[in-house]
């Protein structure tokens, strides 16, 4: 205890008193980051010769609050950064944010819809003033936020996916992608949200396996199994894998086939993509609502039938089943083709492969013209 | 590769720059608000109702954030960028997007080098989730409760890119630990040094009087530099924090601060302690900038990182301190495996070969740290009856537990934990390979089985040990 009063008493280091006992955290963290910034130090040295070294953040959505996921990364990147910085490099750290299209806008409708609001009745442009109103919020936060794990960003170029540069960035490679052919119009085959009304990125929804009902299904020569019997109405091909010698005869061949709404008329075709293990190795043929199928009349040029509009429900091409949902419809063609005796037998607890947005809404495959 | 569907019917995000002339039906793209029709001149135009999926802009990340279009001199300067990090799980999604799009407007690579980090997982290895809220740390809770230091090391060490990291409260309480340790060898160092010691270079430490210990920590200060400045490079964080971490707790608190009570070298004490600081500065920003504020007017963040010495290499004295320290870390060992009390001196006889003059001079330092009452230092002698023993290079030492512990009750003591102890493990082992057992138990209770298994395999060696060193 005497070194501490000697010191004191001679004045040098008094700031050496101020070393508690114990270190609270809490005390320092957030002084210490605020004279970092006071002082530029997370801003790159322009003048100096070295190497540059530079990490882009990945920027978090700005719909939430940090996680744990965030959380690793900006402590990732920080360490990096301040090595480099410390070692004299040119060091740039940039922030930002994104404005994560459908997360924030489902979002903003979640909240929307607890006041009883809608988008529609909003219409376009209260609605994007509302979002920008959250995002602004959500910003905030996680500006914060990231300042608390010590990240040693430059501030002062922070971007957001929406902002006015970045808007003109974007717009710009559009541009030049479209003069280029790079980015056309044209009907394809897409994750479809009935819900959302738009399509879904493969990043955007989930796979879920349930058991339900296969359908066996006597169709033409073939007997062959579905899971989803309605979209026999939008069949344009029967596909069979051309080593499977069952179906040999049958390639390139034409068929009338009996259905709930008449004869139809499909093609057979030979395609390696089909498993000869799945049913009976022979499948029907739906290119329009199947990506495999979709494939399929791609490679062979098959005609596309779409009978499922962007509601989810039966189009007028299905007559008396128009307008039903696709689960409705489902019923009541089985129904009808049991009467026919179209129906050989109907396998209970298959496993389906289904797909989901978020875990939530049921998806369907849809055509939808798109850029 | 299939093609990109890019448009959204969704109202947020970027509109689709597509026009469509109500007079003349022309479509055409502009990156600006057209005021007419490029065909017909008419002013009535329609923009699409669509938006960019939001891939689009993220795909231009790297060089939009920078100025581009314009010709910046960021943009000349920080790109390409250095590292892209992220979590694995979005590699396809925007790392494949980012390749793809900025070859195509800037020929260019948009990182050199890509770094991905794993998922963040529960203790059980449990996926963290919002919909089991259970499951959930929530990262500023811990900032709140541990401060961020000891949650950005909580994060880092033991992780490696790719892999999944498992994360729980006690473990970054753990590391809170280590942050109050940094704080109170600061507070021990700054008791026992002057203020001019802390301002010491490495010419100052070159003059002063160094002990053989000094040049072991010095010459151990300047490996660690070396290699978490490597380890650095390589982005090995994990690695280089554990090499930090082991050397300030394990090497600079344990070792030197006690080895160096006896002489105390003030400028090597101050000299040492900030490098400590400096190199620890990038994985616990605040504790060590907090501790700078007291060594120097200029901050940490600012500091440049320090560069290993050549005249901070003392191999001789390194081995010798080496030897002194397994000398005391055999003793230590053995009185703790026989149940010796923790307070009790005891005596220990050194055969010490060529090593005789060293052990002789630091016969202070193995008596302090050793807890011995006695030290009988001889080059070498007849093996020591009834005494625990062990074996350091060429060196023997002995404790004589006579009148310590009753040398035939301990013997029996111990033949009876290895009984209880191999019984233990084959249990089990049957367990294990109990088909119905592996089959039918959850996953976790196997684990940690498994884990026991190996506990107590572990323990019966050690058992085994003991036993053998009561000659």
């Amino acid at each position: 205890m005497s070194r501490i009063y000697k010191i004191q008493q001679k004045g040098y280091f008094h700031a050496m008193i101020e070393l508690a006992k114990t270190y609270t955290a809490q005390q320092y963290e957030d002084e210490i980051y605020k004279k970092w910034e006071k002082a530029k130090s997370f801003e790159p040295d322009m003048k100096s010769k070295k190497s540059s070294f530079t990490i882009s953040m990945p920027p978090p959505n700005a719909t939430g609050t940090l996680h744990l996921g965030h959380a690793i990364m900006l402590a990732i990147q920080d360490i990096m950064t301040r090595f480099k910085r410390m070692q004299g490099h040119p060091t740039l750290w940039l922030p930002g944010t994104d404005h994560a299209a459908i997360a924030t806008q489902n979002k903003v409708e979640k909240v929307l819809s607890e006041k009883g609001l809608d988008r529609h009745t909003l219409g376009r442009e209260k609605f994007i003033k509302e979002v920008k109103a959250f995002v602004a919020d959500s910003q905030s936060t996680i500006r914060n936020q990231i300042r608390k794990m010590g990240s040693s960003c430059d501030w002062s170029r922070e971007r957001y996916t929406l902002d006015k540069g970045l808007s003109q960035a974007v717009m710009e490679v559009f541009e030049r992608m479209y003069n280029d052919g790079i980015i056309y119009r044209g009907h394809r085959l897409v994750n479809w949200c009935p819900r959302c009304g738009s399509t879904l990125a493969d990043d955007e929804v989930s796979h879920k396996e349930e058991r339900g009902k296969f359908y066996w299904i006597k169709y033409g020569p073939f007997v062959l199994a579905t899971s989803r019997p309605e979209t026999k109405l939008g069949d344009t091909a029967v596909a069979v894998n051309p080593k499977d010698k069952r179906y040999k005869e049958f390639i390139g061949k034409k068929f009338m086939i009996p259905g709930v709404l008449g004869e139809f008329e499909i093609k057979v075709v030979a395609d390696e993509s089909v498993d000869p293990k799945f049913g009976s190795g022979a499948v029907k043929v739906t290119p329009a609502h199947s990506f495999t199928d979709y494939e399929i009349a791609q490679k062979h040029k098959l005609p596309l039938k779409q009978i499922i509009d962007e509601s989810g429900r039966m189009m007028k091409n299905c007559g008396k089943y128009a307008g039903m949902t696709t689960l409705e419809a489902r019923s009541a063609i089985v129904a009808d083709m049991e009467k026919m005796g179209l129906i050989d037998h109907i396998e209970q607890n298959y496993l389906h492969n289904l797909i989901y947005r978020s875990g939530k809404k049921r998806l369907d495959k849809n055509t939808s013209k798109q850029i | 590769m299939k093609d990109w569907c890019i448009s959204r019917q969704i109202w947020w995000g970027h509109r689709i720059p597509v026009w469509y002339c109500q007079g003349c039906e022309k479509i055409f793209v502009s990156a600006d608000k057209p005021e007419k029709c490029p065909k017909c001149k008419g002013k009535k135009l329609k923009q699409d109702e669509d938006t960019l999926d939001t891939w689009f802009s993220s795909g231009l990340w790297t060089f939009s954030t920078l100025g581009w279009p314009k010709d910046t001199e960021d943009l000349k300067k920080f790109h390409p960028t250095s590292v892209m990090e992220t979590g694995y799980d979005i590699l396809f999604f925007w790392i494949a997007r980012m390749i793809l799009m900025t070859t195509y407007v800037l020929k260019d690579i948009p990182f050199k080098t890509v770094y991905l980090h794993g998922l963040v997982r529960t203790k059980t290895g449990e996926k963290m989730s919002k919909s089991k809220p259970e499951t959930c740390i929530d990262p500023l809770d811990m900032i709140e409760k541990y401060g961020a230091d000891a949650l950005r090391l909580s994060l880092i060490v033991g992780s490696s890119p790719g892999n999944d990291i498992r994360l729980y409260e006690e473990k970054i309480a753990g590391y809170r630990n280590f942050i109050n340790k940094i704080w109170n060898s600061a507070r021990y160092v700054f008791m026992n040094i002057d203020k001019e010691d802390i301002k010491a270079t490495i010419e100052d430490v070159l003059n002063s009087k160094l002990s053989r210990v000094d040049k072991w920590i010095l010459t151990r200060l300047n490996e660690v530099t070396e290699s978490v400045t490597k380890k650095l490079e390589k982005h090995a964080l994990s690695d280089a924090g554990t090499e930090i971490y082991d050397f300030l707790w394990g090497e600079f608190c344990d070792w030197y601060l006690e080895m160096s009570k006896v002489n105390k070298n003030k400028k090597v004490l101050a000299y040492v302690f900030k490098q400590i600081i400096v190199i620890l500065h990038p994985f616990v920003p605040f504790v060590t900038e907090a501790i700078w504020a007291h060594v120097d007017p200029s901050m940490l963040i600012k500091k440049e990182w320090p560069i290993p010495e050549k005249k901070l290499k003392f191999p001789k004295e390194k081995a010798e301190i080496n030897i002194i320290k397994s000398i005391i870390a055999e003793i230590r060992t053995l009185r703790a495996g026989s149940n010796v009390d923790i307070t009790k001196k005891v005596d220990a006889i050194i055969y010490a070969g060529k090593h005789e003059a060293l052990i002789h001079e630091k016969s202070e330092i193995i008596k302090k740290l050793a807890h011995l009452e006695k030290l009988d230092i001889r080059k070498s002698g007849f093996k020591v009856e009834n005494a625990l023993s062990a074996v350091v290079k060429d060196i023997e030492i002995y404790l004589p537990l006579k009148g310590l512990i009753d040398m035939d009750k301990e013997k029996t003591k111990l033949k009876k934990e290895i009984e209880n102890a191999r019984g233990l493990v084959v249990s089990i082992e049957g367990k294990l390979k109990n088909t119905g057992f592996l089959k039918n138990a959850p996953k976790e209770v196997v684990e940690r089985e498994k884990a026991r298994k190996e506990e107590f395999i572990g323990k019966l060696e050690k058992l085994e040990n003991r036993l053998n060193s009561l000659v």
